[in-house]
């Protein structure tokens, strides 16, 4: 069996669930910053309470597998993107402890609010930040991370930091409007219908701009470009759909439609970048550790995955439905 | 943290019930746990002697290849790394060897078994190891003090004893912390002792950029922590009663299963919470 194919397909699979999972959460958060009733960011808050936590696992698992089964990817990944990694895990950590602090304060509740809001928006964007960097190539020399750590603030990474922020908040919005009740189902839907459009044009702006600067990417077009168009038209019909789908009261449509446009997105990039895990320089061979260490992280994968899994469909399972009115202790 | 809540109630004359049960609890429990810690710690530390020597000669503030016999134990050194010795010293004759040796005449080995460059810093492994250990010392020994008192049924009344509880309420958090600074300061200057040297294992992220995430860290976790302490405090002020049952939206999803617990006769009797408007 070729592990370290398996353990690469391992990472993508935890990254994805990750994106997706904690995409939603990020997104109720970045919604948050421009819901201005108390009631209603109440009810934001208590739609994700039960299940933000475990969706951060996958984040974690991904590290994990990064360092122990592709150290070198991981040698040349952690510098050069190393202000956006540790921003994001500030922003991170602002945003679970104001779940806590919150209900705490009273006289502070909009402030904490506030920084409710602006840790997920704070995370989204270091997050895009890392994507457009992957995307627009990151120098490296001897197996070693040779550019700078500014070389992230270029147009790419940033207009994919904006990129993400809009897919998040899309991936939030449908979110909401499976889960929550009549009070904020106005708010969500004019969301969606701003959030929506703005994510299809911005990833279009991203996907134009990383061609025009990435000869990799290119190459790669060339080689599987019916793929690549096909995944696009797909992308553009999805987002139409879900645009159309936003202001229509029917529940589940736009979180599933909007999960669907990141599964398409992240084939994408995928598509684009395998078989390099630093893209367009170090193969997913060429980063691997010893089989013996990939063997093991591959055997705790199998064991831990399941779990993850089970408990985490476990609390979907529990607090299925819509969220209560007075949230989820009542 | 938890006796010394309680012990806090006690000494106001607040909440009796629930501080009884408290100070009860966490004495109790306390009293077990530590016992069972320092006997890990000192199987640990036979551990440490082994495979990360130098820590532990760091720790004791011998600099001796081996130490006079019988070992003394020292409380207070004024280390000079420069000279290799100890210009100040303040010690029990004896104890060294019971404690490190569990002998009389024991002999303990110094820093100077390891070489010059691959010596940490004695001063913080030694100060740090101090903190970790005295307190663990003075929380067994109000472990057993507590025993003693409950024996005598008087554990509620003894005023000397819950004000010792009450300044002892962070002593497990601050002897966690100089634990970590003895585990990190003592491989110095090993990332991976023996194998890897610290300074060989630095990234290639620039020196800027490290100070500038390091005040970040910094800043954020001062907010943290202020936000914390408020309101830790508030809710020790505020008491157990008036503490909301269901608390509006907590990341945890304990709070969802907390009805079975509510639904309890007893419970419901007790408190006087009121239901979310």
């Amino acid at each position: 069996m070729d592990l370290p194919l398996l353990a690469a397909s391992f990472l993508a699979f935890t990254l994805t669930l990750y994106v997706i999972l904690d995409g939603f959460d990020l997104g109720v958060g970045i919604l948050l910053l421009f819901q201005s009733a108390k009631a209603g960011r109440d009810h934001m808050v208590d739609s994700i309470t039960p299940t933000w936590d475990g969706n951060e696992t996958w984040i974690i698992m991904a590290g994990v597998t990064l360092l122990a089964a592709f150290p070198i990817a991981y040698s040349i990944l952690l510098p050069a993107f190393y202000l956006p990694v540790i921003v994001m895990l500030l922003a991170l950590g602002f945003r679970g402890v104001t779940f806590e602090f919150r209900t705490q304060s009273i006289g502070h509740r909009r402030a904490w609010d506030v920084a409710f809001g602006v840790g997920p928006l704070v995370a989204a964007l270091m997050q895009g930040l890392i994507l457009g960097g992957l995307m627009q190539g990151v120098t490296v020399q001897n197996r070693q991370f040779a550019g700078s750590v500014l070389d992230i603030f270029r147009p790419l990474p940033i207009i994919s930091g904006i990129t993400l922020l809009f897919g998040y908040a899309v991936l939030g919005g449908g979110w909401l409007k499976l889960k929550s009740n009549v009070s904020v189902q106005h708010f969500v839907s004019r969301s969606l219908r701003v959030a929506a459009p703005a994510f299809a044009v911005f990833f279009a702006i991203a996907c134009i701009y990383a061609v025009r600067i990435q000869p990799g990417i290119r190459a790669q077009w060339a080689s599987h470009g019916t793929a690549l168009a096909c995944l696009i038209c797909l992308f553009a019909i999805t987002a139409g759909t879900l645009t159309a789908f936003s202001g229509q009261s029917r529940p589940a449509p736009p979180f599933f439609l909007g999960v669907s446009l990141f599964v398409v997105g992240i084939s994408g990039i995928a598509l684009i970048a395998f078989p390099k895990i630093v893209p367009f320089s170090v193969s997913v061979w060429d980063a691997s550790s010893s089989p013996s260490s990939q063997r093991l992280v591959m055997i705790g994968a199998a064991c831990v995955t399941p779990v993850v899994l089970a408990y985490s469909a476990f609390a979907y399972w529990i607090f299925r439905g819509k969220t209560p009115e007075n949230g989820w202790g009542a | 943290m938890v006796a010394g809540v309680g012990a806090w109630y006690l000494l106001q004359g607040k909440h009796q019930d629930f501080a009884r049960r408290t100070v009860a609890l966490g004495t109790a429990f306390a009293t077990v746990l530590i016992a069972g810690q320092v006997f890990i710690g000192d199987i640990v530390y036979g551990t440490m002697l082994k495979y990360q020597p130098s820590k532990m000669q760091a720790a004791e503030g011998f600099w001796e290849k081996q130490s006079q016999s019988p070992a003394p134990y020292y409380w207070f050194i004024v280390p000079d790394q420069k000279d290799q010795r100890n210009r100040f010293a303040l010690a029990t004759p004896y104890l060294g060897s019971i404690w490190l040796t569990h002998s009389l005449k024991g002999r303990v080995e110094g820093l100077k078994n390891t070489p010059r460059e691959f010596q940490p810093r004695m001063a913080l492994v030694f100060y740090a190891f101090r903190i970790m250990y005295c307190l663990a010392m003075l929380m067994f020994a109000m472990g057993v003090a507590s025993l003693w008192l409950r024996f005598r049924g008087t554990l509620f009344n003894s005023r000397w004893f819950l004000w010792m509880l009450v300044f002892m309420t962070p002593s497990g958090i601050i002897a966690t912390l100089a634990g970590w600074y003895v585990a990190e300061t003592g491989r110095q200057p090993w990332v991976i002792y023996g194998i890897l040297r610290t300074a060989d294992a630095v990234s290639p992220v620039p020196s800027q950029a490290l100070l500038s995430t390091l005040i970040a860290f910094v800043c954020v976790y001062a907010v943290f922590i202020t936000a914390f302490l408020i309101f830790t405090f508030r809710i020790i002020h505020r008491g157990p009663v008036e503490v909301p049952v269901y608390p509006e939206a907590s990341g945890s999803i304990k709070n969802a299963f907390r009805p079975h617990v509510l639904d309890s006769p007893k419970r419901l009797a007790d408190s006087q919470f009121s239901e979310r408007s």
